[in-house]
């Protein structure tokens, strides 16, 4: 039921007209840019598969798409996080050193003491800070030039039990007999520029070393066991990113 | 709004019935069809009670950071200036688009920022209370837009607002423009203060909504006379814009829902119920007793958000789903409190539901809180629908 439509239109046909038009295209660019989103990961014979987007939405985004939703800002997917429901958690704590490498500080964070919308939003950093992605294995073993490096590459290495440590090893000592993870470009630059941040704010701080700890949902599944869980199942994996402030830049783009 | 609602005036609940409970006619076919639906006149009553309530809402997002102005909004805060540059360097582009904030302005120099809040907070003030709207509603949006830029902290629901404040703007922009003999000031502004005077008082109320007839009291927008309430094309196009837009968004997150597995088995709720950090192994046996019929409920409310978000663009035009449309989004807004812990999904969404409701229905929660016992309550619904 339209609201208090009192009259058929009483502006002139051109104003119509073209305000028809602006509706139209705006809305177009709406539709667009809601379809224009990856999918997935859906069920295929080789595992889960990330689905891309409508060409046509990918093709409207890319051209007029993304320019109208710098500007205007109104054009989502509406793909919220909340409809996600299985989420690793995640906390850190900062450990803020002097320049002979002493702590002087642990800052938890989410902080205590701050109110909930506060808290809510570093909740959002520190989850992003547990994105990880899994590390492509070289095909082939790239020898370096002499007097070269091997080129290298970021992993989550495993140190201990539920233990990780952020190292760039050489590429030809990703560990193959194993999935292996890396924290995403977006978390190391979300890590880093956090711990510029702290150095700021912080005045004595020479360096930020971030340690982060997530932990997975338990399945409901629990239910239906005779006893609880194995404690195990609520045990944090530990990630130290180390010094966060000597992060080499994110990668630049690909040509 | 200064008179009681004990009992609603005639000439204005006579104009409003005219005007929201008629069936629009049918002649003309799809042109004729998409004329009345985007620009036949309406009460803009809907505009301003949406005006007043998404200030508020905006007023509540922003107030809690207060003491965070540097590290959520500034360039020297948690996302850096060179994380900004980092960012778009990045393979496949950031996460969130990167885009523009008055807030960039001010660099990282704290007092200027918290000066940018300070005028932030004060034009969000002036918008709700409706003073120079047509100013204040594109200061509003470039407020919002310029609080949600930071990648790092964006949050859902925070497109959402985006919405609201866009169509608001767009809405104040043009509306009132096609009275003739306004200054530039007045174009440029607006009018001083939007009080909806006719629809408050019920005087003159059916002659203020008859677009035909000629008042020369009332051609000019002011704060005093009833003109606020003058059926207009543009409130009418910036409310559709709204309805249309928030269906489709709320259509959008329904069905992203089915691409996880997890909504599909009815237990998608089971997991902000028991977060990784709090979880602990007697919590999540609490109900281990009765597996069965817990999972059962579980399963119930996952189908019903369901099938209410995909079902939405269904029944949201519709006045005999009101109560589907409003107790829905009631239920969300607790549930987004009690289950997900989010602060602001809920009054998002029923404030985005409340779009849908016609002049004539705001004017009968008008009289109905004129009814209210408590004094002070009926205080605030009052200056609220008014």
């Amino acid at each position: 039921m339209p609201p208090a439509a009192l009259s058929p239109p009483s502006l002139p046909s051109w104003v119509v007209k073209a305000a028809s038009i602006a509706i139209a295209v705006h809305l177009f660019l709406v539709v667009a840019a809601l379809a224009d989103a990856t999918s997935g990961p859906w069920a295929t014979p080789l595992g889960g598969s990330i689905a891309t987007p409508p060409q046509f939405a990918n093709l409207v985004g890319e051209h007029l798409g993304q320019p109208y939703q710098r500007l205007t800002r109104v054009a989502n997917t509406f793909r919220f996080a909340s409809s996600r429901p299985l989420a690793t958690d995640a906390i850190f704590e900062a450990h803020l050193k002097d320049a002979d490498g002493t702590v002087i500080a642990r800052l938890p964070f989410p902080e205590e003491g701050v109110n909930r919308w506060v808290k809510h939003r570093q909740r959002l950093l520190a989850r992003a800070l547990a994105e990880d992605v899994p590390v492509e294995r070289p095909e082939s073993v790239v020898l370096p030039a002499p007097g070269q490096d091997p080129p290298r590459a970021p992993i989550w290495d495993m140190t201990g039990p539920q233990q990780l440590a952020f190292r760039q090893v050489p590429q030809h000592l990703v560990p193959r007999d194993r999935p292996t993870f890396r924290p995403s470009d977006w978390s190391v630059l979300l890590a880093a520029s956090y711990g510029r941040y702290l150095q700021r704010t912080h005045p004595g701080t020479a360096s930020v070393a971030l340690v982060r700890r997530s932990r997975e949902p338990i399945f409901p599944m629990v239910l239906f066991q005779p006893g609880p869980p194995p404690a195990a199942a609520f045990e944090d994996l530990v990630a130290d990113y180390g010094d966060v402030t000597a992060l080499p830049p994110s990668r630049e783009k690909r040509p | 709004m200064s008179v009681t609602r004990s009992a609603p005036a005639p000439a204005a609940s006579a104009a409003s019935r005219v005007s929201a409970s008629a069936p629009a006619p049918a002649p003309g076919g799809l042109w004729a069809a998409w004329n009345r639906f985007w620009f036949a006149p309406a009460s803009p009553l809907g505009l301003h009670v949406l005006r007043k309530l998404a200030g508020l809402l905006f007023l509540a997002w922003l107030l809690p950071f207060a003491g965070q102005v540097e590290a959520l909004y500034g360039l020297g805060g948690w996302f850096d200036q060179q994380a900004y540059l980092e960012a778009s360097r990045l393979p496949g582009g950031p996460p969130r688009p990167l885009t523009w904030s008055v807030f960039y302005l001010a660099g990282t120099e704290p007092a200027a920022l918290y000066a940018v809040y300070g005028v932030s907070l004060a034009v969000l003030v002036l918008f709700t209370l409706g003073v120079w709207p047509r100013l204040t509603a594109v200061l509003t949006f470039v407020v919002v837009a310029s609080c949600t830029a930071n990648p790092v902290v964006y949050y859902d629901a925070e497109s959402l607002l985006l919405l609201f404040a866009f169509y608001l703007m767009v809405g104040y922009v043009f509306w009132g423009q096609g009275v003739r003999g306004l200054s530039w000031r007045e174009r440029l502004l607006g009018p001083a203060w939007v009080r909806p005077a006719a629809l408050a008082t019920g005087k003159g109320a059916a002659e203020a909504a008859r677009p035909d007839v000629a008042r020369p009291d009332v051609a000019r927008p002011s704060a005093a006379r009833p003109d606020a309430a003058r059926p207009s094309v543009a409130a009418n196009a910036a409310v559709r814009l709204w309805q249309v837009h928030f269906a489709l968004a709320v259509l959008a997150c329904g069905l992203h829902k089915l691409q996880f597995g997890d909504w599909w088995s009815g237990v998608a709720f089971w997991y902000p119920l028991n977060p990784p950090f709090e979880a602990t192994p007697e919590s999540v046996r609490t109900w281990a007793p009765y597996p069965v019929a817990y999972l059962t409920v579980l399963s119930l409310a996952a189908y019903l958000t369901l099938a209410w978000q995909i079902g939405f663009p269904v029944f949201a035009w519709r006045p005999r789903w009101r109560v589907v449309l409003l107790g829905g989004a009631v239920l969300g807004w607790l549930g987004a409190v009690l289950v997900y812990g989010l602060p602001l999904f809920g009054p998002a969404f029923v404030l985005g539901c409340l779009a849908y409701l016609t002049p004539s229905e705001w004017e009968r929660l008008a009289a109905w809180a004129g009814r209210l016992k408590t004094p002070v309550l009926r205080t605030v619904v009052q200056a609220v629908l008014s």
